[in-house]
């Protein structure tokens, strides 16, 4: 078998018609005496038939139109971030932005120690600007953390070691500038675990604001302000996701016929050049409306444990 | 494979003109010379090269979904990395290596998660209007003679998400996307002997992986 080694190359030539006719004839000899080459031509013959006969696979109509749409992102002046539907992306913007509301309703010089209000009075603006008076014993970070327990850090953890991914990906593909983020962002997850802030949504396209993504509490709906205050923390959770649809033109329909089934209340449908919407969900129908909601394409967000929610979740989704 | 070679490097006033019709390597001038929209330039490219990047990176990663994220990430890659493109190779060369690239990080990530499985051409791909399959069957041959071809596609293209790395680049680039051995040398950075005889042992491993299917199931 040691002697037909050299051939092999041959067979290779030989077997994609690149086989030189000087040489032809010397394997053609070699062939003819040796029944082993004979057969392991005849089955690597059989063989690159069958490899060659799959058939090509088309790519999909969508295919093209995302890739540029991610390239115009790529492009655009001033743009150091890839922008696209991903749990690294979701995590770093609800990261950033809970940094800046942190920073801006507890003061720039103590951030995670904002005066207490009178319990009875809603906190105002005027609570924060009182930056000279220490924080309030009655009222330790500590407290404000017990009071907000689960929901608020499993998604700090979750967007934590979403950022974490992120961070690996950009060292992985040699995008540098985005370390930098990473500890600014490292910064804003500690500060939020103290703080431990109502989770905001991914941040949108401009100009669409879903009423449950706001976290400062300005509501986009004045019917969806009353009933947000009056619940709190109570009203449940907060859920944001970024959905990838594997039709983008179908979308709107789709993903607002999905929240239907699910018996939503649709607080901001999506309309031309918004692609997002936001609606009340009743708990008990949330898995269903994940599971619709991934068949429509890939989904980035939390999975909760339906039996730790109120009767009723916020969702914000956007695409 | 790509079309290419004359090197028109950029003269931006002259502005060249781009369409269909043009050949990669004016393309990709008008991409770095700025002129009209270039983006409109790469976008050619793209939509030329994305079938064959597409079915290369779905024999490496072995899943249709990944596989658009590799092809996604590998333009994504060229488009960053036009300006160092030197012309030394063929565009699509060049965006075949990318896309090899990708697909081998991906490939890393996946195995990393622990959620790579084996690949069949069977798996359906989910979708709003239900299930639909990435090789659509040609003609219109009987149900019996369908699951017969669909049955010898899956076994075929598990045995090439079998073989090693090194062993299925070579042999996916050879025998699925045609390109010649030099080419395929300059791409994964071998001697085309070496080329060769990957081939041949990649081949060899299909051969026997198909067999042992073969004698899995009792066939004659």
């Amino acid at each position: 078998m040691n002697a037909c080694r050299p051939h092999r190359e041959r067979l290779v030539d030989l077997l994609d018609g690149t086989l030189p006719p000087a040489r032809l004839a010397s394997l053609q000899a070699h062939l003819d005496q040796c029944p082993a080459c004979r057969r392991t031509l005849e089955d690597l013959r059989r063989t690159v038939e069958r490899i060659r006969a799959l058939e090509p696979v088309e790519p999909p109509p969508w295919l093209a139109e995302k890739i540029m749409a991610e390239v115009r992102a790529q492009a655009a002046p001033g743009r150091r971030l890839r922008l696209r539907p991903s749990l690294p992306a979701a995590a770093l913007l609800l990261l950033c932005l809970s940094g800046y509301l942190v920073t801006r309703f507890a003061g720039a010089p103590r951030p995670l120690a904002p005066p207490a209000p009178p319990p009875a009075a809603p906190a105002g603006p005027a609570a924060a600007q009182d930056d000279a008076r220490p924080p309030s014993p009655a009222r330790p970070p500590a407290t404000v953390s017990a009071k907000r327990p689960s929901a608020p850090e499993t998604q700090v953890q979750e967007a934590a070691s979403g950022q974490a991914d992120a961070s690996r990906q950009a060292a992985g593909t040699g995008r540098a500038a985005e370390s930098g983020q990473a500890a600014e962002s490292r910064q804003a997850a500690e500060s939020r675990q103290t703080a431990a802030l109502p989770a905001p949504a991914p941040e949108p396209e401009p100009g669409f604001r879903p009423a449950v993504a706001d976290s400062a509490g300005v509501q986009s709906r004045a019917e969806a302000a009353p009933a947000a205050k009056a619940a709190g923390p109570a009203a449940g959770r907060q859920l944001a996701y970024r959905l990838a649809p594997r039709d983008p033109r179908g979308a709107d329909l789709q993903v607002t016929e999905a929240f239907r089934r699910a018996g939503a209340t649709i607080l901001a449908p999506p309309v031309p050049g918004r692609s997002g919407l936001s609606a009340r969900v009743p708990s008990r129908a949330l898995d269903g409306l994940l599971r619709d909601l991934e068949a429509l394409g890939a989904l980035d967000g939390p999975r909760p444990d339906p039996a730790g929610l109120g009767a009723e979740v916020e969702l914000a989704v956007v695409w | 494979m790509g079309t290419s070679a004359a090197v028109p490097l950029s003269n931006s006033l002259e502005r060249p003109r781009v369409d269909e019709e043009s050949g990669d390597a004016e393309l990709v001038a008008a991409c770095r010379s700025g002129a009209g929209d270039p983006l409109d330039a790469f976008g050619i490219l793209v939509r030329r090269h994305q079938k064959a990047m597409l079915n290369l990176a779905l024999r490496m990663v072995g899943n249709f979904e990944e596989a658009c994220e590799v092809v996604q990430d590998a333009f994504l890659a060229a488009h960053r990395g036009l300006p160092q493109f030197r012309f030394e190779s063929q565009f699509s060369t060049w965006l075949t290596a990318i896309t090899l690239n990708q697909a081998r990080n991906r490939l890393v990530r996946l195995a990393s998660r622990r959620r790579h499985e084996a690949y069949s051409l069977d798996a359906p791909i989910a979708t709003a209007q239900g299930p639909v399959y990435p090789d659509p069957p040609s003609g219109d041959p009987g149900p019996l003679e369908r699951l017969e071809r669909r049955a010898e596609r899956a076994r075929v293209g598990d045995c090439i998400q079998a073989l090693p790395r090194d062993f299925r680049e070579t042999l996916v680039l050879r025998d699925l996307q045609d390109w010649p051995y030099e080419e395929i040398g300059r791409i994964l950075k071998l001697r085309e002997g070496t080329v060769k005889s990957r081939l041949f042992r990649a081949r060899e491993l299909v051969k026997d992986c198909l067999e042992r299917a073969r004698d899995a199931r009792g066939a004659p």
